[in-house]
């Protein structure tokens, strides 16, 4: 029964706070309404804090909870049952018949608030940590982060100590009689418990926590012993992490997840993409002008929208193109994060007269007359991800010069290109971030 | 509503829309035809597309995984020892009766790439390309023959009358080529697809969005050159004077035939110029006939590959290739594990691996989806064929497990994705419905499998019928 002590005992503190309320609202107006419900609503409360005792006396008897938040909750508990037993009883046969008791009523009141608060506050002590009203509870859930991408989401802090918040520290706390094991945090874990170091880098087996998550459910020794148990992805992202060297710092790059069924298990939960995420794919665009629609409709073969959900577009030229379509596309430059120019055969002069182009992330300029002069000037649009100079007379300087500008770009394709072989080995030896085709 | 109001409510339906396109002839009537003549029928995905076009590389007969990429130890050591009879209850097979015998590999297996795949020694310029590729080892269908197979693999459905996967994904995306058909078949290995022509019908859509089978040796297109005797100028003459007849014809009767029938003339006048000079591979530099293997003025698969290049450079969307003969029963020599599948290896090996490695180099990859496979497995039993034993080696058909592979257009390369019991009888783990597949390849072309619908005969279809789950583990 001791599983029902949380819900036991939030009803019965509800129910005295709006006993409280009551008997406090009477002392402003005395309403009939009021003055009938707050008896009977406050020894209710009482009456249901009784069976919170009992719940909470099973839940002591597991003896996994121990120390000094744990004797004073239980104190606290009695307390306020006994409080609020009495002001029950003085609030329906007592009231009003002298003034000296409707003192004492005020003063029973105030303290059986004050007790609840404090109850309340060791309590949660012991199932969240320290100064538990300042803390928010981080399920697993809710773990997702805004900036989805790989870089940010630490190993440690992101990944493992969610599944330790969710199934682990209501229990293992600094001062709680859990084997002296606290999963608070990276320190308190390494410090390890009674029984020494619980995580062996690297050792997946000979790691006491790994093991004792991974016991038969009917031992005695099986974590936890209560509540939800953890799951198959779980214990599979803390056996990836110990193998990984059980690091606090590092990211899920440096720690690649090599597992399919735990990658899509991380993308799902926690919201991650493992792999790259075009910026196009993180933003929906700026909302469409009026200009927008007019070119969408005066030029559909060579502007698109480039999917539904997205106000992206894609611009794609063919050798017909004038330069009135380039000047009056300029004027939606922002928008543009696809250009397909593909033999084209356009001009790197004509090419700037679209203009700035800050959120092209997607460039084709795949068999066109472009040399090391033009390549290079590509440096200019700063969100380029992706760039296909295949069949383009370019040489490794313009290469050179473009790639030791750009920092977003992620594959170039430089076949059939004024590059040698030779040439071309350096380049990517030299750009390892970048793949270069 | 009872049936009886419902047909009524359908009728009123029809008589008012109708009424109202006849009313507004130059409205909307125009309007659908301004979008299906445009110069660019493009549509939009639903969602930001990670590929614009699919090259499907379909070895019509169904290869047998067990030879080329399902490494099976254990079946080595059983080869030659009679199948237990738990293998056999309740399972039909197409020939296989009495108690066959296991069958170990035929082949050689090797680890290959970073990615450790297993790939055997029938296919050694493609095992260079492992890290690109992912191998989807546990599909499985539903049907054991390979017209119902075949139709179930392109189509959604193992019975006729539904479009194929390349008539949906025209229909949902559009055309990205004013001059070309946006769904181009080639076929080679002598002989077309046991389904026939249905694998790239367009079933209830409008038969604009059917696949063009251009053949690659001599003329493409038959029938689409001018006789002797008849100039361009001319021929421009008699197709716009059938046209406007035609369109004539649309105002009365709002067929939507009819403009497809239009657009089929307009896109043929196109044709007439675009693709011979697109089928032309002699254009192609010596190297990559090399690269290929490819003779031109053959009717070849590596012809075939080196063209499906050609084509997805100039945008086509939806490339589709068969090549026949991988239909190993062991009864003859032509179709066998020890003789004519050794050929059809050899035949493909090089020119698929070209492929992959051409549009890589160009880039073209990155939006490109490549997938090639059969429309099922093969058995790791033996065949006995009426339970007498083949004069040649061979496996029979099977359902629960088979092998594809899938690269490109976002899907994860150097990837082994499912797996299957340890004599590669059926998947164990992850396994892949050839419904989940569709879903898989038009959600990377933007497309939600469940929101591509068609209003026909009552309700809304998809190709994925009403099944299908996109295998998000294998996408990049």
């Amino acid at each position: 029964m001791g599983a029902f002590h949380p819900i036991v005992v939030h009803f019965a503190v509800a129910l005295l706070f709006i006993g409280s309320l009551f008997f406090w609202l009477t002392k402003i107006r005395p309403l009939n309404f009021l003055n009938y419900w707050v008896g009977p609503i406050n020894g209710l409360g009482s009456g249901i804090g009784i069976l919170a005792l009992w719940t909470g006396w099973q839940i002591a008897g597991t003896g996994y909870y121990a120390g000094e938040d744990f004797e004073s909750h239980r104190l606290l508990a009695f307390a306020v049952v006994i409080i609020s037993a009495t002001s029950t009883v003085g609030l329906i046969f007592f009231r009003d018949s002298n003034k000296f008791l409707d003192y004492l009523l005020n003063f029973l009141f105030l303290v059986q608030g004050v007790l609840i608060v404090a109850t309340g506050n060791k309590g949660g002590a012991m199932t969240h940590g320290d100064k538990p009203w300042i803390k928010t509870v981080k399920a697993i859930p809710s773990a997702k982060i805004s900036d989805s991408s790989m870089v940010k989401f630490t190993i440690y802090d992101d990944l493992i100590q969610p599944v330790f918040d969710a199934k682990c520290v209501a229990c293992h706390q600094e001062n709680n009689n859990s084997g002296g094991l606290a999963l608070i945090n990276f320190e308190s874990l390494m410090k390890g418990g009674s029984s020494g170091p619980v995580i062996e880098a690297g050792e997946v087996h000979q790691s006491l926590l790994f093991e004792r998550i991974t016991l038969d459910k009917s031992s005695a020794k099986y974590m936890p012993p209560t509540g939800w148990p953890l799951n198959y992805d779980e214990i599979n992202l803390i056996a990836h992490w110990i193998e990984t060297g059980a690091k606090k710092e590092g990211t899920l790059l440096d720690f690649p997840l090599t597992d399919v069924r735990l990658i899509t298990y991380v993308e799902e939960v926690y919201g991650v993409k493992n792999g790259f995420q075009s910026k196009i794919e993180k933003q929906n665009g700026p909302e469409w002008t009026e200009e927008v629609e007019n070119l969408l409709l005066k030029y559909p073969q060579y502007i698109q929208r480039i999917a539904a959900n997205t106000n992206w577009l894609n611009f794609q030229l063919d050798s017909f193109y004038t330069t009135e379509l380039l000047k009056e596309v300029a004027s939606i430059t922002a928008y543009i994060a696809w250009i397909d120019a593909g033999n084209s055969q356009i001009t790197v002069e004509d090419f700037t007269l679209l203009g700035a182009l800050p959120n092209l992330v997607r460039l084709s300029l795949d068999f066109n007359q472009w040399n090391d002069a033009a390549v290079s000037q590509l440096s200019a649009y700063p969100s380029i991800e992706f760039l296909n100079l295949f069949s383009n007379p370019v040489g490794e300087e313009g290469i050179n010069t473009l790639l030791s500008a750009s920092n977003l770009l992620k594959k170039i394709i430089i076949g059939a290109t004024n590059i040698k072989e030779v040439e071309k080995s350096g380049i990517i030896q030299k750009y390892p971030g970048i793949e270069i085709l | 509503m009872n049936l009886l109001d419902e047909a009524l409510f359908e009728r009123h339906q029809l008589a008012t829309r109708r009424h109202f396109l006849k009313a507004c002839a130059t409205g909307l009537g125009s309007m659908a035809m301004g979008s299906l003549l445009g110069a660019t029928n493009s549509k939009i995905p639903h969602f930001i597309p990670k590929a614009k076009r699919v090259i499907f590389l379909h070895m019509a007969g169904a290869p047998s995984q067990l030879e080329l990429f399902d490494y099976k130890p254990l079946l080595k050591e059983l080869n030659g020892k009679d199948c237990p009879p738990s293998l056999l209850e309740g399972k039909r097979f197409a020939f296989i009766s009495g108690i066959p015998q296991m069958l170990g590999p035929q082949a050689n297996f090797a680890r290959h790439g970073q990615s450790g795949a297993w790939i055997s020694d029938l296919l050694p310029n493609f095992s260079k390309m492992a890290d690109d590729v992912c191998f989807l080892k546990a599909m499985h269908t539903d049907e054991f023959n390979h017209a119902p197979a075949q139709l179930l693999f392109y189509s959604g459905s193992p019975r006729l009358g539904r479009p194929s996967m390349g008539s949906w994904v025209t229909y949902g995306l559009g055309s990205m080529n004013e001059n070309l058909p946006s769904f181009v078949v080639l076929v080679s290995g002598g002989k077309t697809p046991s389904a026939g022509k249905s694998v790239w019908g367009s079933g209830f859509l409008p038969s604009i969005y059917q696949g063009v089978q251009c053949r690659s040796k001599g003329e493409p297109v038959l029938f689409a050159a001018n006789p002797n005797g008849m100039t361009v100028s001319e021929r421009k003459k008699t197709i716009e004077a059938i046209n406007q007849i035609n369109k004539k014809k649309y105002q009365t009767f709002k067929d939507p035939e009819t403009l497809t029938r239009i657009g089929q003339y307009e896109m043929a006048f196109k044709m007439q110029m675009s693709v011979p000079e697109a089928m032309d591979i002699k254009q192609e530099p010596d190297y990559i006939h090399e690269m290929y293997g490819t003779e031109p003025g053959k009717a070849s698969f590596a012809n075939n590959c080196l063209l499906a290049r050609r084509l997805a450079e100039r945008d086509v969307r939806f490339i589709q290739l068969f090549h026949w003969g991988w239909d190993s029963h062991g009864a003859s020599s032509g179709e066998s594990l020890d003789s004519g599948f050794l050929q059809r290896c050899k035949e493909v090996d090089q020119p698929m691996s070209a492929l992959l490695k051409d549009l890589k180099q160009r880039g073209l990859l990155d939006d490109t989806i490549v997938v090639w496979g059969g429309e099922f497995g093969r058995t790791p039993m033996l065949e006995n064929r009426n339970g007498v034993a083949n004069p040649f080696v061979g496996r029979d058909h099977q359902t629960d497990a088979f092998t594809i592979w899938m690269a490109g257009g976002g899907i994860k390369g150097g990837l082994s994705f499912g797996e299957t019991d340890e004599i590669g009888y059926s998947g164990v783990k992850n396994r892949v419905h050839v419904h989940d597949m569709q879903a898989t390849i038009l959600h990377n072309l933007g497309l939600n499998h469940e929101a591509l619908t068609y209003h026909f005969q009552g309700r809304d279809f998809r190709l994925t019928d009403t099944a299908g789950k996109v295998v998000k583990e294998i996408l990049a």
